[in-house]
């Protein structure tokens, strides 16, 4: 469940910086990429919406920081080594569900600008302005039945749609390119800590 | 009676028993073909108490129904792609494969009335310990979070996420996912891919695991011809099964080939004809086909054992036809009540014999005595019915090679010093006792009745590797009266042993007791004053979503999810480890493979705790059966003694019996000096070699006159004997091949001993 959620956030991150309109096109163009994002929740037992706001990092070669900053704090590092982590209050504490593990592992596929291996999981169509990807499988449909991405480049806009009727909105927000991993630009807007964890340095 | 009324009423009775026997056959629908490979059916019970015994056999049983299969390659992508075709192509084959998968998502509806009672152990904890603000604060972080709102259940229904985070907890502890695994090897990495099987049918019948394993092998070899770097793994008691029945197949084929072929060798050197062979022949197929079916007409199957000894009471069987064939030939008209008197009593001892073998407690060995006494009468009964017809076409010739060769032998064992035989067998006799006495050199271990396969070992342990899995033979039993007694045993049993060394019940069920303190715990969240509904309210739930979890909180107050439920009705996916039998409860733990297993079975006090070591448990129930085999062979000799006694004087009975005793005396003696253990199918041998001595000397006792008809027929049925049971003896199977060996030891002893009789009675009869 977490497990699909986050793979398909990071399908998202690839075709955030991908073609609308050619799904071949759906490759990272950089290694390196940050940004903001805001993000719109919708629960089909609940009238209101959540929205949440916050910082992501990606590096191909390190993996993923995802840090939830408002209403509450919530930091998630993915590594590329296989080590998986959350991070509250200071304390890091390593993930050590079997999901994570399966997590990681697709993730560094992905990472690799894999095609193919999206293609495994999801039907790919391209309409004018934006690409639609379908689960294939009944497993993952039961979590995540279809992302739907469009926009444009600066401003990109990734909807989820949840096998239980929920659906999770993303806007990506002046998305950055770098040429290279810097801890210390990594640091001024992440904890430090985490930096380390994502550079191997830490725990 | 007549002969001839003795003939027509043996006719009538094969015939009624041959149509009552096809008529049940047809009108049951019999599965001509069902063959029980099951080597645990030859395994007395082996635990004291019935509970633990109960519990051991529904593991056992469950272990049988599942197999894996690891595909592995060096490039991940192509076995990515061996691993998608390799689903597709046993989706297509449903009715063989039930893929393990998706397992816990089958069974979340079930646990979900039970989801209040369900916290791991760090839940209660957090539960305990976290402020009311704490636990509202997680929550929304969770909620707001990558994963938030996306559940096993709907977000009122668990807003939470205990239930979702116990279901993710239990699938780590299940491995219920598939995953592929990188190990690095020599250096470089190499991908593995498990898939995992559970048969709805029984494992071990033949037909399922020649289908099972040709399909695979069919799929494997296509999609090796796209990818030709994929390997294939195989694990599960299917393989081993399989291979044991396809090794003996070959092996028995190939035996029985060169042995027809010798024997048919024989009889044209001895009556230079092929037509004798046709009342042997017709015999066997009657014999022992009508046990075959009767066999399974009263068990529903027949075990590979039953078979095997089954088939070599053709070597006992022949005798009749024989004997019959060279009697007729030469004295068709003459005392043919001598002839019948003296089959009827090499029936009436060979059936004491075999029959003997019903006293063990092991009901495989029941079977073999049903199959062995059935097979025996129903050849008798062809030879006395068919015989008539048969060999009185045969025409008559003069003294063949073989004859001549008779007397030569003869003449040999006549010239024989009687001292020197006497000497002999009081060697053998004494050499025996004192080794009996002293200490016999024996073999019980399980591995008597199969090698497996050197690669099957080899890709079930990389199997192993790859899933993390458990010790197949080793285990714990947990016994108590109720189900609070077992979990308390349980918690004494883990607080002992290692970290993660165990998995059982408590890892994936809380106790009872722990059930009712959980849904103690979750009133803080979902009682009638609980953090849930205010929080719920504020995020706009509709109320009637906090009504339905108000009401599923309340209705669960007084509902306990059993182990009992929780392995029968819910995970049906896990091995059952739990059970209950008599009104007491067992658990079965099974222990991981890398774990120190002698410290671990320290811990046992092997009565409410017991540490079970098939291996070494099956090897003292083997030793069991031995020592009560050989006791029953002794019962069978006596029982044979007391026959003889009925019929003859006492001395002469003590003599027939001494040649078949003698027999097995050497048998044992050469065995030991051979440096070969003494295994129970050593002894199972020796009741062939007590009925085959007993033919013998019956005959040249009772038709001392007709020598020139009875020693070629002791001959030639000694040397089919020999012949067959000799090639037995170079099978790679251990079970066929210690039949082999005794066989050929103890009869070459009959046939020196039939002989040697024959000889003393002439030199009674000569002036």
């Amino acid at each position: 469940m977490r497990t699909l959620t986050l793979i398909v956030l990071f399908i998202a991150l690839l075709a955030h910086r991908a073609h609308a309109d050619d799904a071949t096109t759906l490759l990272p163009e950089a290694c390196h990429v940050s940004g903001d994002f805001a993000q719109t929740r919708r629960i089909p037992d609940l009238d209101q919406a959540l929205s949440s706001q916050g910082k992501f990092l990606f590096h191909c070669e390190r993996g993923l920081l995802w840090h939830s900053r408002a209403p509450s704090d919530d930091l998630l590092i993915y590594g590329a080594d296989g080590k998986h982590f959350s991070l509250h209050n200071g304390v890091l504490t390593a993930l050590t569900h079997r999901g994570h593990d399966q997590l990681g592992a697709l993730l560094n596929q992905l990472m690799r600008g894999d095609t193919a291996t999206l293609a495994k999981h999801f039907e790919i169509h391209t309409e004018d302005s934006s690409v639609l990807l379908e689960a294939k499988k009944r497993r993952m449909k039961k979590f995540l039945h279809s992302i739907r991405i469009q926009g444009e480049a600066a401003d990109r806009e990734i909807l989820l749609l949840h096998g239980n009727g929920s659906s999770t909105q993303i806007d990506i927000l002046a998305p950055a390119q770098f040429e290279s991993f810097d801890k210390a630009r990594c640091a001024a807007t992440f904890p430090a800590i985490a930096c380390d964890t994502l550079a191997g340095e830490a725990p | 009676m007549s002969p001839h009324a003795f003939t027509r009423a043996a006719q009538a009775l094969l015939l009624g028993s041959l149509l009552l026997i096809a008529i049940s056959a047809w009108q049951q629908r019999l599965p001509l073909l069902n063959i029980d490979t099951n080597l645990k059916s030859l395994s007395p019970e082996f635990l004291a108490s019935p509970a633990l015994q109960h519990a051991a056999d529904a593991v056992a049983r469950s272990i049988e129904q599942r197999f894996s299969v690891v595909l592995a390659a060096e490039e991940r992508d192509s076995l990515e792609a061996a691993v998608e075709d390799f689903e597709e192509a046993i989706d297509e084959h449903a009715e063989l494969f039930n893929r393990q998968q998706d397992v816990l998502g089958d069974v979340i509806e079930g646990l979900t009335p039970y989801r209040f009672l369900l916290l791991s152990n760090a839940q209660a904890q957090h539960l305990r310990e976290k402020s009311d603000a704490d636990l509202l604060l997680e929550a929304q972080q969770t909620l707001h979070g990558l994963s938030g709102g996306v559940g096993a259940l709907p977000f009122t229904q668990d807003p939470f996420g205990l239930f979702n985070d116990y279901l993710l907890t239990l699938s780590g502890i299940v491995k219920s996912d598939d995953a592929m695994v990188q190990r690095d090897e020599n250096g470089r990495p190499r991908h593995y891919y498990p898939l995992h099987f559970q048969l709805s049918g029984d494992a071990l019948k033949l037909e399922r695991q020649a289908a099972i394993v040709s399909t695979l092998s069919e799929i494997e070899q296509t999609i090796n011809q796209r990818q030709p770097g994929v390997h294939f793994y195989h694990s599960g008691v299917l393989f081993f099964a399989h291979d044991a029945s396809e090794k003996s197949q070959r092996d028995i084929s190939r035996i029985s080939t060169f042995s027809s072929i010798g024997v048919a060798l024989l009889i044209v050197l001895a009556f230079y004809s092929l037509r004798p062979l046709l009342l042997p022949l017709l015999s066997v197929l009657i014999g022992v086909g009508a046990a075959y079916v009767c066999t399974l007409l009263l068990f529903g199957d027949i075990h590979i054992i039953t078979l095997i000894f089954g088939a070599s009471l053709i070597g006992v069987v022949i005798d009749y036809a024989l004997h019959f064939s060279y009697h007729h030939q030469h004295h068709a008209e003459a005392h043919p009540d001598i002839l019948h008197k003296a089959l009827l009593f090499s029936l009436l001892t060979s059936c004491v014999g075999y029959g003997a073998l019903a006293l063990s407690d092991l009901e495989a060995l029941q079977r073999v005595a049903i199959f062995s006494v059935l097979g025996l009468c129903f050849a008798w009964l062809s030879v006395i019915s068919l015989g008539p017809w048969l060999v009185a076409a045969q025409r008559r010739r003069g003294t063949t090679l073989f004859e001549t060769g008779v007397c030569a032998l003869q003449r040999g064992i006549a010239a024989l010093p009687s001292k020197l035989v006497m000497l002999a067998a009081i060697s053998a006799l004494t050499s025996c006792a004192l080794w009996l006495l002293l200490g016999l050199r024996v073999n019980d271990n399980p591995r008597i009745f199969f090698t497996p396969d050197a690669d099957l070992l080899m890709q079930a342990q990389t199997v192993s590797d790859v899933s993390g899995g458990v010790e197949p033979g080793r285990y714990f039993v947990v016994r108590g009266d109720s189900v609070a007694t077992v979990y308390e045993q349980l918690d004494m049993l883990y607080a002992k042993s290692t970290q993660d060394a165990l998995f059982g019940v408590r890892d994936l069920l809380p106790s009872p007791q722990a059930q009712q303190q959980h849904w103690q715990l979750n009133a803080r969240l979902y009682g009638e004053q609980g953090l849930a509904y205010p929080w719920l309210e504020r995020l706009g739930a509709a109320p009637a979503s906090l009504e339905q979890l108000r009401h599923a909180f309340a209705a669960s107050a007084h509902r306990t999810l059993t182990p009992d439920i929780f392995f029968n009705e819910l995970a049906t996916f896990l091995p059952p480890l739990w059970s209950e039998h008599g009104g007491e409860y067992a658990s079965v733990v099974l222990v991981r493979q890398g774990s120190d297993m002698t410290a671990l079975a320290k811990i046992a006090d092997q009565d409410t705790i017991v540490f079970v070591d098939t291996a070494t448990l099956m090897g003292e129930a083997i030793a069991k059966q031995r020592r009560a085999s050989t006791e029953v062979l002794g019962l069978a000799l006596l029982l044979t003694l007391a026959l003889c006694c009925l019929r003859y004087r006492r001395a002469k009975a003590a003599l027939l019996v001494g040649v078949p005793t003698v027999a097995l005396a050497t048998s044992i003696v050469v065995l030991q000096i051979l440096a070969i253990p003494l295994s129970l199918f050593h002894i199972m041998a020796m009741f062939l070699v007590l009925g085959l001595g007993m033919d013998y000397v019956i005959f040249v006792h009772d038709m001392p006159e007709h020598a020139r008809q009875t020693l070629p027929a002791v001959l030639l049925s000694a040397l089919t004997s020999l012949l067959s049971f000799g090639l037995l003896a170079l099978s790679q199977i251990p079970v066929v091949s210690a039949f082999g060996v005794t066989v050929l030891i103890g009869n070459s002893v009959n046939l020196l001993g039939a002989f040697y009789l024959f000889t003393l009675k002439q030199r009674r009869t000569s002036p």
